[in-house]
């Protein structure tokens, strides 16, 4: 049966996994017509590095003959998806969004896309991100080696970074669901930017091993999909033990929704200034909509802030002294100066700055800041909060553009809770909540660690009341 | 001519800098204000990371 319509394009990888599982399409047909869809307006948005149609293909008929004989994997069987170009898969260049490495490769697969593919997900396209996932900083978001990745809903915008190619993908429907990576934003961002669902997973869930390092102690791998359900199914897919990354915490996730505690038995701090203050003007209406859909689901919300830390600064410490002894061969070799951002470029030359007792000095205050944030978080189950306080910023202008000064005295909310989280490394699921002048705005469900079941059932609960992440941005 | 060319590499130069000395600002100040918390002298760094 033949591929008809758009529909299809916008289903969640569930339901795409039903209707092959079901023959209402094989995966051969389902993989081809993403593979057409990909191929065709992923270079519009310069979300697309590469496409994988020869071996997608052959892998989408390998898939189809396990439905033959009822041989069922996985609730990922026979889907088409992306993956973040950091992550290594043999035979093909993984270039790290960065020209200096625009024509590596690599001998094995990274143990998440090994994972998926063995479940019967179908890799089809390595998908564009922001140079060496965003280094210790960059100014413009052309900073990557495929261009300024441009927003599905409005092409003089940016999709976010640095998971730029997963979020616009998504959004486009170009892949059922793809892969993201965080340091510091770089799943929330994009997935808040592009009106798609992202999960930031609990540091050591899932494994690193064959993705570009940038910071340790801080990179995260997780899905960028439609729904929560659909983060659920693939973090079960891609979580687990792995002897080859040092920071694998040695255990798996298990998606049980039908665990799910009721919603009244939940406790969600939040902050006001956040929404009435942090928030940017323009966005206050939609976000205050959004907390009101929260309140309704039944859980207890509670007026919090985050603990009191640098976090920004600590992030940054720390990221600049682990990716400078990541990258020295980088700068000292001179190839640093190929990058495409000016500011990343000398972010990059500068790391080799760092102190060792500075970075020694942001640990110490890390391991003090997580105890704070653990006993901050006992007494609640999660955090809501907007992502990011405004929508996806004009491709053009500067990323780190000064911002008006907040007015003294205005309380700190959960503004940090990107950096406050990555630092901790605690989950964080982005949901879809509105569109403020034709673009997304989501909110972030923040949990303690390893508690991504309970972010994904309110995240579920939220999604069965709202219809936002179901939207489509209107391609031309 | 070597003067102008000196002087070029110069103003190159400056330019390569400019961005160079914004970041290490940022790193100085980033500096400043971990430095003011206080830790007690048996936190350790958080190496071996659990969240």
């Amino acid at each position: 049966m033949a591929i008809a319509g758009e529909d299809l394009f916008f289903a969640s990888a569930a339901s795409l996994n039903a209707g092959w599982r079901k023959g209402e399409y094989s995966a051969e047909e389902l993989t081809k017509a993403f593979l057409d869809r990909l191929e065709k307006r992923g270079p519009e948005y310069n979300a697309l590095v590469l496409s994988l149609r020869q071996e997608a293909v052959k892998r989408a008929k390998d898939v189809d003959k396990e439905r033959k004989i009822d041989r069922f994997r996985s609730r990922l069987q026979g889907v088409p998806f992306g993956a973040k170009d950091l992550l290594a898969w043999p035979n093909h260049p993984t270039t790290w969004g960065a020209k200096p490495y625009a024509t590596q490769q690599f001998d094995e697969p990274a143990t998440v896309l090994k994972k998926l593919d063995n479940t019967g997900a179908v890799l089809i396209g390595k998908l564009a991100m922001v140079e060496l996932a965003g280094g210790p900083g960059y100014r413009y978001a052309k900073a990557s080696l495929t261009g300024p990745c441009l927003n599905p809903w409005n092409k003089t915008r940016w999709a976010g970074g640095s998971s730029s190619g997963s979020g616009a993908a998504v959004a486009a429907g170009l892949v059922g669901f793809a892969l993201g990576s965080e340091t510091s934003g770089s799943i929330l961002t994009p997935a808040a930017f592009c009106g798609v669902t992202g999960l930031r997973p609990t540091y050591g869930l899932v494994s690193r091993a064959g993705a570009m390092a940038l910071s340790w102690t801080l990179d995260k791998i997780g899905p960028m999909a439609r729904t929560a359900e659909d983060c659920g199914i693939i973090l079960e897919v891609i979580s687990g033990k792995d002897t080859k990354d040092p920071g694998s915490a040695g255990h798996s996730f298990y998606y049980t929704p039908q665990f799910a505690h009721p919603m009244a038995e939940y406790t969600i701090g939040y902050a006001p200034v956040d929404w009435e203050e942090w928030a940017e003007p323009e966005t206050r209406s939609t976000y205050a909509a959004a907390l009101e859909v929260v309140r309704s689901l039944g859980v207890k919300l509670k007026e919090v802030e985050l603990p009191d830390f640098p976090y920004g600064p600590l992030v940054s410490t720390i990221m600049q002294a682990e990716a400078g002894s990541i990258f020295e061969e980088l700068v000292a070799s001179g190839k640093v100066n190929e990058l495409a951002d000016e500011k990343q470029i000398a972010g990059l030359k500068a790391c080799g700055d760092i102190l060792a007792k500075d970075y020694l000095k942001a640990m110490r205050v890390r391991r003090v800041l997580m105890t704070a944030i653990a006993d901050f978080l006992y007494e609640l189950d999660m955090i809501v909060a907007p992502t990011r306080m405004g929508t996806a910023n004009p491709i053009e202008v500067a990323l780190d553009a000064p911002r008006p000064q907040a007015p003294a005295g205005r309380k700190r909310g959960f503004m940090a809770h990107i950096p406050a989280g990555n630092l901790a490394g605690l989950p964080a699921l982005n949901l879809p909540c509105g569109l403020v002048d034709g673009l997304p705005v989501g909110i972030t469900l923040m949990g303690r660690a390893n508690m991504e079941n309970a972010l994904l059932a309110v995240g579920k609960e939220f999604q069965q009341r709202t219809n936002w992440h179901q939207k489509r941005p209107a391609l031309t | 001519m070597a003067g102008i060319a000196v002087s070029a590499a110069r103003r190159v130069e400056a330019q390569e800098d400019a961005p160079i000395d914004q970041v290490r600002r940022a790193m100085k100040m980033n500096r400043e204000m971990i430095e003011k918390i206080k830790v007690p002298m048996a936190v350790e760094p958080a190496f071996v990371f659990k969240a």
